[in-house]
């Protein structure tokens, strides 16, 4: 089930709240568990399957990780277990395929199979808990139910944020429902609704429009394609991340932040500190300093950041692309670190502003693109002069409306005012509003005249 | 407490959003969009193992959803303000225009349409004429919004005159363009009584004759229920009565019967008037016109034809009508058993396009 959907909206939230807050305390988190259950099968109903083993398994190796005398072989297994799930199912096809293209080996089958929806998610998160386990950073948990809870958690289920079980191990024994927390949470919600129905899937629209006849959108329609994209994979992406905080925080939780204006950074640094928080903090402290980090001669840390990297970009997508993109970013933060680092410092802002978007959009055309050919084509024709005029441009509007959104202009403004008497009326207003646009859109998804016979 | 009004406030929305979704709509049927909406899907272990479920249950929920014409309109009106020009392939044009937009161009399926009319024409070896009515985003150029894809008319038209030899093809544009009134509803995609007299003029050798005119108002056609923009005006439907006398047999598919008018006025009571014509489109209908008239007319046809077909009546002893999309009888034997002198085919350039029940000719 996604967020954004009425059966979620209007059948699953009302029913989990409302049973969620009328049971004793005791029950809540068994009670959450099933709803997680029925969150995932409803749309994954095999694949259910998969999580429910996951969670056995990984219940059962963090107990055995604190107990046994061998930490490190079991743990190694155990994560060789994790991996193997996930790079079965994710990149099975993948491997297939390149090797497909190697000569002599175009006998091997197409292989196609279908991704277990957050499989990144939950395996990353049940990983970071057996290493937290391993370097004793916190006990294996002792109830079942608490621990499927955390993993199965439906609010970050699907699109993260990853959140570490030290985060949230207090939290998931004991938390504090507030009608001050309950508030903040729709807030949150509402907002990243807005971002992912108003914003991401009408961006999305233009996108599709550029990328399928790149040539005939003169250079104006191309980059505002380009633009569209990365405006879109933003909000739906941080959406996603405000619907899961504010859902957490409507049921007691608090995670952490996942983005923090990225587009507003001034190098590429700054961007991936802004950008997927939880997912860059993971790989800084389960796969980065583990290798020894930075503290390593200069020919190991580069290779260190490769690895790091070329996982990134591996973990969006199994595909070369992703691989590109992920080492595209290693390579400039290299860059960044050793000399460019220091020259950015002395340029205004305004320059390592246009530098840190450029590199960013560039980046996502190759995310986005079918394949490279398409994506270098696409690259080109933005640096064509071609004046053709197209009806992209009455996109113009969402995108200036998504440039005010990605800045933290409205943030400011509601920082400036939050303390008026009023503004309790104004903040409803607006989320209700939001609500009522965002469910419009909604359901008009399913308006469907059907007018054949009037012809 | 009052601090938290978001909160009372966010509990309403969903929870009476919820308990209208589970009461559901009083009627299964939707009158803008003319179809049925969709029904519980049935929870099989297939149909729950293969997902199909979820997606028709989804379908299901938006289909019962509360205030649905509401938020369609919300929707409508919000993606105009976002810049958007069209709403489910409808412009939003000038005066109040709802246009719907050049989608797919099916050139090929243009072609074999012209192609069979032509080849079935001399097949029967009866003198024929075909008109095309070009789509009102291509003859109101003028009305349409910025950034409007273009309509290829020009082309699809030549090809008609080119590939037409024994058929007649009568390019209608010139008489539609430019008019001062009215030629196009704008809330349907159709043309008004004025076109059709204007059309009606061009075809006929005939004197055009007195016409007593019948207005209605309060007509929202298909481009209007398409595209969810709510707050267009209506159009008005006029009926114009030459003072004849019609006897129309309508053939359903399954029987006949016959009136003794050519407008069905049962129709006028609902927002989309245009099926008081002729009842709609039918396989068959005859119109045999009382007070003389010269020669048996068959008209094979779209919907288009409604509106012409009365004042076409009027010229000849009967008028046929036959649509090819629900008629599966050979023609060639209608004509024959009928004594038809002369086949106009008339269509709108969309149904040409997408159509392909011509092929049912013969």
């Amino acid at each position: 089930m996604v967020f954004s959907s009425i059966e979620f909206l209007f059948v699953f939230l009302p029913a989990v709240l409302l049973i969620y807050y009328i049971l004793p305390k005791k029950l809540k988190n068994l009670f959450l568990l099933l709803a997680n259950i029925v969150f995932y099968a409803y749309g994954e109903p095999v694949y259910v399957l998969l999580m429910i083993g996951s969670i056995i398994l990984n219940f059962v190796a963090g107990k055995i990780i604190e107990k046994v005398k061998h930490k490190r072989l079991w743990l190694a297994f155990f994560m060789v277990v994790n991996l193997s799930a996930l790079g079965f199912f994710k990149y099975t096809p993948f491997v297939f395929d390149t090797l497909r293209g190697i000569t002599g080996l175009s006998f091997l089958p197409d292989v196609k199979i279908a991704l277990p929806i957050g499989i990144s998610f939950y395996t990353f998160q049940a990983s970071s808990y057996l290493v937290d386990v391993y370097r004793k950073e916190c006990k294996a948990s002792c109830s079942i139910v608490d621990f499927a809870t955390y993993i199965s958690l439906f609010s970050q289920l699907i699109a993260g944020p990853i959140v570490r079980y030290i985060d949230v191990e207090k939290q998931l024994r004991e938390r504090t429902h507030s009608f001050e927390n309950f508030n903040s949470g729709i807030k949150t919600f509402t907002v990243g609704l807005a971002k992912k129905v108003l914003l991401a899937n009408k961006l999305g629209i233009l996108w599709e429009i550029a990328s399928k006849n790149p040539e005939g959108m003169g250079t104006a329609g191309v980059w505002i394609g380009a633009i569209a994209y990365t405006l879109q994979i933003y909000f739906d992406f941080s959406g996603y991340s405000d619907m899961a905080i504010g859902l957490g925080k409507m049921l007691g939780f608090d995670f952490c932040i996942n983005f923090n204006y990225p587009y507003i950074a001034k190098s590429i640094t700054d961007f991936w500190r802004r950008w997927h928080i939880s997912l860059s903090t993971w790989f800084r402290d389960y796969v980065y300093i583990p290798l020894g980090g930075n503290r390593v001669n200069k020919g190991r840390f580069c290779f260190n950041l490769m690895v790091v990297w070329a996982l990134t970009g591996l973990w969006h997508g199994a595909g070369w692309n992703f691989v590109v993109w992920g080492l595209y970013y290693g390579v400039l933060l290299l860059a960044e670190k050793l000399f460019v680092g220091k020259l950015l410092k002395k340029l205004p802002s305004a320059v390592t502003h246009i530098y840190t978007l450029a590199v960013v959009i560039v980046g996502w055309i190759f995310f986005a693109g079918e394949s490279f050919g398409h994506s270098a084509k696409y690259l080109k024709l933005m640096f064509t002069p071609n004046s053709t005029p197209s009806f992209i441009y009455g996109g113009i509007i969402t995108i200036v409306i998504g440039i005010i959104s990605a800045i933290p202009l409205g943030k400011n403004i509601y920082n400036k005012f939050k303390d008026k008497k009023y503004m309790y009326v104004a903040e409803t207003v607006v989320c209700l509003a939001l609500l009522v646009l965002s469910t419009a859109a909604l359901v008009s998804d399913s308006y469907n005249p059907f007018l054949y016979f009037r012809f | 407490m009052k601090k938290y009004l978001l909160s009372f406030v966010f509990i309403a929305f969903i929870g009476i959003t919820s308990i209208f979704l589970a009461i559901g709509p009083e009627s299964n049927y939707s009158e803008n969009e003319k179809r049925y909406l969709a029904q519980m899907p049935a929870a099989t272990v297939k149909s729950l193992t293969d997902g199909s479920f979820f997606g028709d249950f989804s379908v299901f929920l938006s289909d019962r959803a509360p205030f649905r014409d509401f938020y369609v309109g919300v929707n409508s009106y919000t993606n105009l303000a976002l810049g958007r020009n069209s709403l489910n392939n409808v412009y939003f044009a000038r005066d109040g225009y709802l246009i719907n937009s050049p989608e797919d161009d099916g050139i090929e399926n243009f072609e074999k349409n012209i192609d069979k009319f032509e080849s079935f024409s001399r097949l029967v070896n009866v003198p024929s004429e075909l008109i095309i009515v070009p789509r009102a985003g291509y003859v109101l150029d003028d009305k349409l919004p910025l950034l409007s894809k273009v309509y290829n008319e020009e082309t699809l038209l030549k090809k008609a005159e080119i590939k037409t030899e024994f058929v007649k093809f009568n390019d209608i544009t010139s008489v539609l363009k430019n008019k001062d009134k009215q030629v196009y509803y704008k809330t349907d995609h159709h043309l008004t009584t004025y076109g059709n007299y204007l059309i009606y003029s061009n075809f006929s050798e005939n004197e055009p004759g007195n016409y007593e005119k019948e207005v209605f108002d309060g007509f929202y056609g298909t481009t209007y229920s398409s595209s969810g923009f709510w707050l267009t005006k209506p159009d008005n439907i006029e009926i114009w009565y030459d003072g004849g006398e019609y006897t129309v047999t309508v053939f359903d598919g399954n029987e006949e019967k016959s009136y003794n008018s050519m407008y069905f006025k049962e129709h006028l009571e609902k927002s989309d008037k245009y099926p008081v014509y002729l009842n709609g489109n039918q396989p068959l209908v005859k119109i045999k016109n009382n007070n003389g008239g010269k020669g048996n007319l068959l008209i094979i046809k779209d919907s288009y034809a409604q509106a012409l077909a009365p004042f076409l009546a009027r010229d000849y002893e009967n008028t046929y009508l036959i649509d090819m999309r629900y008629y599966r009888m050979p023609v060639s034997k209608f004509i024959k058993e009928n004594e038809v002198d002369k086949i106009l085919y008339i269509y709108g350039i969309g149904t040409l396009l997408t159509d392909t029940s011509s092929s049912w000719l013969m």
